[in-house]
């Protein structure tokens, strides 16, 4: 049998070019609302599920989001003086062996490791190096899959677990930032 | 916002690979012309507009809009081969210097990721089964079945309910245990002539073509040009099997194996 487009329908569309393809890199270019909402509306009623009401809170919430990210674009966390970025990347921390897991853009300066929500230009927490006491690659279970975390003790007792996609680069930074302080 | 301070936007088509900047005309959305901003060997190809996007007036125009999308997609790669297929709706504030600068930084994983996919397509394959086909061919395969079967036909109906309801549970575990069997060995045989395959988990829509019948799999596969026939045969055997149907449509732009998100992330 040989493929065929037939009278190509919407819904199957609609998965291919609202929910796969590129797209743009936010650290760069910035998507405006509008179009994106669009994609939404229409995903909302191919699905036939939301309600009207749900969307509408969902359209709000969009907007001013998006126009308070326009007005204040921050493309960095605020760092100390004198302090310095070794390594910057995306990933997900959580802390004391908690359950939860948030994700966020992890900064390793020549003095802490930070995470720092772009959206509302937070800090999510910070470790200062000398504080760090023991740094190991533990492999664990996360959502029925094996991966690797690292896992940083701290000097007061507590604990901080992260997460990216090149564990070994993050590892060897933070352990040759750390010998350095 | 003050009046000095531009609007200029542009809505991202594909990534795609040439050297030339032309205009491919008015192919998109609002017959908007499209042409490529190129940096080296590759190009986005975009519209330009003065100001940001509204939304859409309704749905027809929404609607209209994602067929534009893809129809623009489907032109380009008719021209130009295999491209990076952009998300429906991305619109970048700037101009053309941006693009350019943007195709600069990510030269090489677009260009990677060209190469990785040049000579390939997307292809979407499900594969169906009419669910009374399938519980009548498990019943005529299994004796241990029709023993069942024909002692509770000769049993009042109070007295055959218990043993109707065990028949109901054998019978259903013997069609699971003959959906698994099948499903490895046509997996097995759609994989030999795919490059990369990804099981859509979502329940994908039954076309009305297939009503009363049920979804087995739904998987995208990219495929080399070279082997669209090959996997046309396997699925044509697919399709002969009793109670079994599939549907294979495509060539689609390569949306559901574009891997750079991960290169994204870490820059």
């Amino acid at each position: 049998m040989m493929p065929e487009r037939e009278e190509d329908s919407l819904a199957e569309l609609l998965d291919r070019l609202l929910n796969k393809g590129l797209v743009l890199n936010a650290d760069v270019l910035i998507t405006v609302a509008g179009v994106p909402l669009i994609g939404l509306s229409l995903r909302l009623l191919a699905a036939g599920i939301e309600t009207m009401l749900e969307y509408g809170m969902f359209e709000q919430f969009d907007k001013s989001t998006r126009d308070w990210a326009l007005k204040n674009r921050v493309t960095s966390p605020a760092l100390m003086a004198e302090e310095e970025t070794r390594l910057n990347f995306f990933g997900s921390y959580s802390q004391n062996q908690g359950k939860a897991w948030n994700y966020g853009y992890m900064y390793l300066t020549n003095r802490r490791i930070l995470g720092w929500h772009k959206g509302f230009n937070k800090i999510l927490y910070d470790v200062a190096l000398k504080d760090v006491l023991e740094i190991t690659i533990v492999t664990t279970v996360h959502e029925d899959k094996e991966r690797e975390e690292l896992c940083i003790k701290i000097n007061n007792n507590s604990i901080l677990n992260l997460h990216s996609q090149n564990m070994g680069e993050v590892y060897s930074a933070l352990i040759s930032e750390v010998h350095r302080t | 916002m003050n009046e000095t301070e531009q609007d200029n936007c542009l809505y991202i088509y594909s990534i795609l690979n040439t050297a030339t900047e032309q205009n491919l005309g008015p192919i998109g959305i609002d017959d908007n012309p499209v042409y490529t901003i190129v940096y080296r060997d590759i190009a986005a190809a975009v519209h330009f507009s003065e100001t940001k996007p509204e939304p859409a007036k309704d749905e027809q125009q929404a609607k209209e809009w994602v067929f534009t999308h893809n129809y623009a997609i489907d032109k380009m790669t008719e021209k130009f081969g295999t491209l990076l297929p952009f998300s429906f709706g991305c619109v970048a504030l700037g101009d053309d210097e941006t693009i350019r600068s943007w195709l600069q930084k990510n030269y090489e994983p677009f260009k990677s990721e060209l190469e990785k996919l040049n000579g390939t397509a997307e292809y979407l394959v499900q594969i169906f089964y009419d669910p009374k086909i399938l519980a009548e061919k498990v019943l005529k395969d299994n004796p241990e079945l029709q023993a069942l079967n024909a002692k509770i036909e000769g049993m009042s109906r109070g007295k055959g309910y218990i043993l109707q309801k065990q028949l109901d549970v054998r019978r259903d575990k013997a069609i699971t245990q003959e959906l698994s069997n099948l499903g490895i060995e046509f997996g097995k045989a759609i994989h030999e002539n795919v490059k990369e395959m990804i099981p859509e988990e979502k329940k994908s829509n039954v076309p009305e073509k297939f009503k009363g019948k049920k979804s087995v799999i739904t998987l995208s596969c990219l495929v080399s040009n070279e082997n669209v026939e090959n996997l046309g045969h396997v699925l044509e055997q697919i399709n002969e099997h009793e109670g079994f149907a599939v549907r294979f449509t495509g060539p689609w732009a390569p949306y559901s194996f574009i891997d750079i998100k991960k290169d994204f992330e870490q820059t």
